[in-house]
């Protein structure tokens, strides 16, 4: 081959090569999109969701590239954590996951990269319509800037009928016990206008308008406007104080979870009722760190407009970043629970509380809490459907590990004959059985002979209120209100034997 | 676009028309016929000759989402050049979405090899992130086993992109150079040696990276470094601006023939722990091409990663399979699958549920294919289908 058919040959090879690209553009700048997809109630993660993100004003793309450059299509890990890389700008994110209902995030600013976590249901109807509801606000619109209370009007429509219509100011608004105070419309289709204020909020300065629709097929909108609150005058400010009164105490046993600033809560089976509203559990309900302070001196009732910041920091993390805020209601004690999905058994978190007026904010509170892990207790004996059973008889169960430096379990016997809420509680600290010794001078100083009786553990709480100033709780069938509820738990029957 | 790709169908049939080409190609279609009846797969190839080059097109076709691929290429010689170009269209947008060329050769034994991808823009049901384009060249020295590298890329890098369609059905579509991040200006330059040979088998390879930012990584690797009992590890160390780190990834060929054991040493730090099995596979030849198979897996997602198949569903964990074929019409064998896949509990046997796949052919270019699936308690599924070359 000679030199001018080597130079025509790299000539036509780049020419083809060339060809092929037509016309060879740089990317946009990127930033990032990334979180968790967890499941409601639980706030377990949810694996293997399909995460996509399209910008806002298009539609969902049919076509769509992934490389290890840019990709606007994830799937969630084991973790329930996904990531997407788009080029900057405004965005809506879609999740959709096989029998689950869709879940869709409206107004996602990149910038760089920007936390999302997303809650996302089983779907209450396979066959029901997977599309989520439209959205549409009236009152308040991206950037615009707030100074005092506003009427909003919210109107939701979609294949499927309107379940809840939430609205809030500075956080993705949901379940009472989590994030309370948030507005909240049930089985409508419209809101009408109604007016909020975002001194409720306890928001001053950039932050955002919320609002959060479900579906009666639990399909979820969620849409984000950046917001800015107009803050009030600078006052004066003190930091807010560590609670004094326990947080929970038991006849028994007297104080059983002391004071505590920060108390991380775990919650070893999906949360039943009377605890988080059964539609709009936020992410990582299983799991949350609950914060209480006693209020700063100034803050006062009638002072309103300012508030709380709380700041935390993950042992894996360097710096404080701004949490959440609470508005100032000049309460005696105040009540934040975080529960964050990057919040993790075992990882410290070290929590800082200010108290802010205007511009000028307090020294901290601090706190710190160190989640438990999750734990289970099974009943061994009675064995269930035993019969022949003492009239005095002995209750062995079995942890399924042993968490916590101090564990509390209270077992309460059923008498059914006697009628359904008639039963004898017998609580226990640290050991895993009891026998039953009777109440003298009530029916119940034995138990009747030849007669059906059921038992359960009613609560079994670990915790460690030196070191970690956690709890973790395996069953809360009742016992206190100040955690939620669990299910299900097991019911053992046994028959009693002669006299 | 769609009459775009209308124009580039007949485009290339009159060019074959008018050239007095023959073309050739291949149908295959899969027709769903239970539980509900309807087309699972459909795929067209044409491709004809043209001035010693081939030219063609394929066509596929989704369930109800219909026409979701159309692809063309073009591949041939031109003088010491060989080229291949291939483009990519939504039909269901429409538009374009992807092209990818590649130009190879080879002078004074150096093999010299020029890629080139291109994105399309975003359109309404196409988000792509805009248009990005680039190229990558490659130079290789063999030396015997030995293999120097040079790799440059501008806007683009030698790696995997993937084009994936979201519709009734989930479609993807994977090409070896990625259009990222876009543009004419210098990404990344990596200067290689692979297989460099030092003894007792073990093998070395050195990659030393550059971005526009400068020095990137030097990894050096050292391969196939045997303990014993057929298990080897590759130890690579990787230095960064940053950091340093060490990387050691275990070997293990198994224990093949009749008895496949799957599985991985276990390393925790540096210290070997175990082996961690995953499954094993039974494989009893009864005849020429008759079998009878039998996969446990004890970690389903490990096993179906290793053998790159998607096995079981829900809770299966295990099969057996006969296999079956003989001679078929025109010189060609039929094969018949006849698979039974099982669940820990809940069923007799834990039976789960059941296929057979059939290849039947019926003329020298023409196969029908049949598959039956039936779930314990479920629904049943059958599906017809055939391919045909011409």
């Amino acid at each position: 081959m000679n030199r001018k058919k080597l130079i025509a040959g790299l000539v036509l090879a780049l020419g083809t090569a060339f060809l092929s690209g037509c016309f060879f553009d740089s990317a946009p700048p990127t930033g990032t999109i990334e979180g968790y997809v967890t499941d409601y109630l639980s706030g377990e993660p949810v694996a293997g969701a399909h995460v996509v993100a399209y910008p806002l004003g298009g539609g969902p793309p049919m076509y769509g590239v992934g490389s290890g450059y840019y990709g606007p299509f994830a799937t969630t890990g084991g973790n329930g954590f996904y990531q997407v890389v788009v080029p900057k700008g405004m965005y809506v994110v879609e999740v959709r996951r096989d029998s689950h209902a869709t879940s869709r995030v409206e107004g996602v600013q990149v910038t760089s990269t920007v936390r999302l976590d997303i809650v996302e249901f089983p779907s209450a109807n396979p066959t029901w319509s997977l599309t989520p509801p439209t959205v549409t606000i009236t009152g308040v619109a991206e950037g615009d800037t707030v100074s005092g209370p506003i009427s909003v009007k919210i109107d939701a429509t979609g294949p499927n009928d309107i379940q809840h219509i939430y609205a809030a100011f500075g956080k993705m608004p949901g379940a009472a016990l989590l994030t309370s105070p948030r507005a909240i419309y049930s089985n409508t289709y419209t809101t009408g206008t109604f007016s909020i204020n975002p001194a409720d909020y306890g928001v001053a300065g950039a932050t955002t308008f919320e609002v959060v629709v479900y579906d009666y097929n639990n399909n979820r909108t969620h849409v984000i406007y950046r917001v800015t609150v107009t803050p009030g005058a600078d006052g004066p400010v003190s930091p807010p104080l560590a609670p004094t009164a326990a947080i929970l105490t038991d006849a028994v046993f007297s104080v059983l979870i002391p004071a505590r600033t920060a108390l991380a809560v775990t919650l070893s089976k999906k949360v039943g009722y009377f605890g988080l509203e059964p539609a709009a559990a936020p992410a990582g309900g299983n799991l949350y760190v609950e914060l209480r302070w006693l209020r700063s001196t100034p803050d006062a009732t009638g002072v309103t407009g300012d508030g709380y910041r709380i700041y935390r920091k993950l042992a894996t993390e360097t710096d404080y970043r701004l949490l959440y805020t609470v508005n100032a209601t000049g309460v005696a004690t105040y009540i934040y629970r975080d529960s964050t999905p990057d919040l993790q058994v075992g990882l410290r978190a070290d929590y800082r509380i200010t108290y802010f007026r205007g511009t000028a904010e307090s020294a901290p509170l601090e706190g710190s809490a160190t989640p438990l892990p999750m734990w289970d207790v099974k009943l061994v004996s009675p064995s269930d459907e035993a019969t022949g059973a003492s009239l005095f008889p002995s209750f062995t169960w079995a942890p399924t590990a042993t968490v916590g430096t101090a564990q509390f379990y209270q077992v309460v016997i059923w008498d059914y004959p006697h009628g359904p809420a008639t039963g004898v509680l017998i609580s226990v600290l640290g050991a895993t059985s009891t026998t039953y010794t009777g109440i003298p001078g009530t029916r119940w100083e034995r138990l009747q002979p030849h007669r059906m009786y059921h038992w359960e553990m009613r609560a079994a709480l670990a915790y460690d209120v030196t070191t970690a100033n956690a709890i973790s709780i395996a069953t809360n069938q009742g016992y206190t209100t100040v955690f939620p509820t669990q299910t299900p738990w097991e019911i053992f029957t046994f028959t009693t034997g002669d006299w | 676009m769609r009459k775009g790709l209308w124009l580039s169908l007949v485009v290339l049939v009159s060019v074959a028309g008018w050239g007095q080409m023959s073309f050739s190609g291949k149908w295959s279609v899969t027709l769903n016929l239970l539980p509900t009846a309807g087309l699972g797969a459909n795929e067209l190839t044409l491709t004809t000759g043209i001035a010693g080059w081939t030219v063609g097109g394929t066509g596929e076709w989704y369930g109800t989402d219909g026409w979701v691929w159309q692809t063309f290429d073009a591949g041939g010689a031109l003088g010491p050049i060989e080229g291949r170009w291939t483009l990519l269209f939504a039909p269901l947008a429409p538009a374009y979405l992807y092209s990818v060329g590649t130009a190879k050769l080879t002078f004074g034994g150096l093999d010299f090899i020029f890629y080139s991808a291109h994105l399309g823009p975003n359109a309404p049901g196409v988000f792509t992130g805009g248009p990005t384009g680039g190229v990558v060249a490659v130079v290789e020295l063999p030396l015997d086993a030995t293999k120097v590298r040079v790799e440059i890329g501008f806007g683009a890098r030698l790696t995997d992109i993937t084009i994936t369609y979201t519709g009734a059905g989930t479609y993807t579509k994977t090409f070896p150079v990625d259009p990222f991040p876009g543009g004419l200006s210098f990404t990344y330059l990596e200067l290689g040696v692979t297989k460099l040979p030092l003894c007792c088998g073990v093998t070395f390879d050195a990659d030393f990276s550059f971005t526009k930012a400068g020095f990137d990584a030097l990894t050096l690797t050292m391969r196939s470094i045997p303990i014993c009992c057929g298990i080897s590890f590759d130890a690579a160390i990787t230095y960064t601006t940053t950091r340093k780190s060490v990387e050691l990834k275990p070997r293990w060929a198994g224990i093949e023939g009749c008895f496949t054991v799957y599985g991985d040493p276990r390393f925790t730090g540096f210290t070997w722990d175990g082996i961690e099995i995953y499954g094993f596979k039974v494989r009893c030849e009864l005849a020429a091409c008759n079998y009878l198979e039998i996969l446990t897996a004890f970690n389903v997602a490990k096993i179906e990663a290793i053998l790159k198949e998607d096995l079981f569903q829900g809770p299966e964990f295990e099969y057996l399979r006969l296999g079956f074929c003989g001679p078929g019409c025109c010189g060609e064998k039929y094969a018949l699958e006849i698979t039974a896949y099982f669940q820990p509990m809940g069923t007799l046997f834990g039976l789960r549920r059941l296929a057979v796949d059939a290849g039947i052919p019926i003329m020298a270019n023409f196969t029908l294919r049949l598959a039956l699936g039936v779930t314990v308690g479920g629904p049943a599924s059958l599906a017809l289908g055939w391919t045909f070359t011409f």
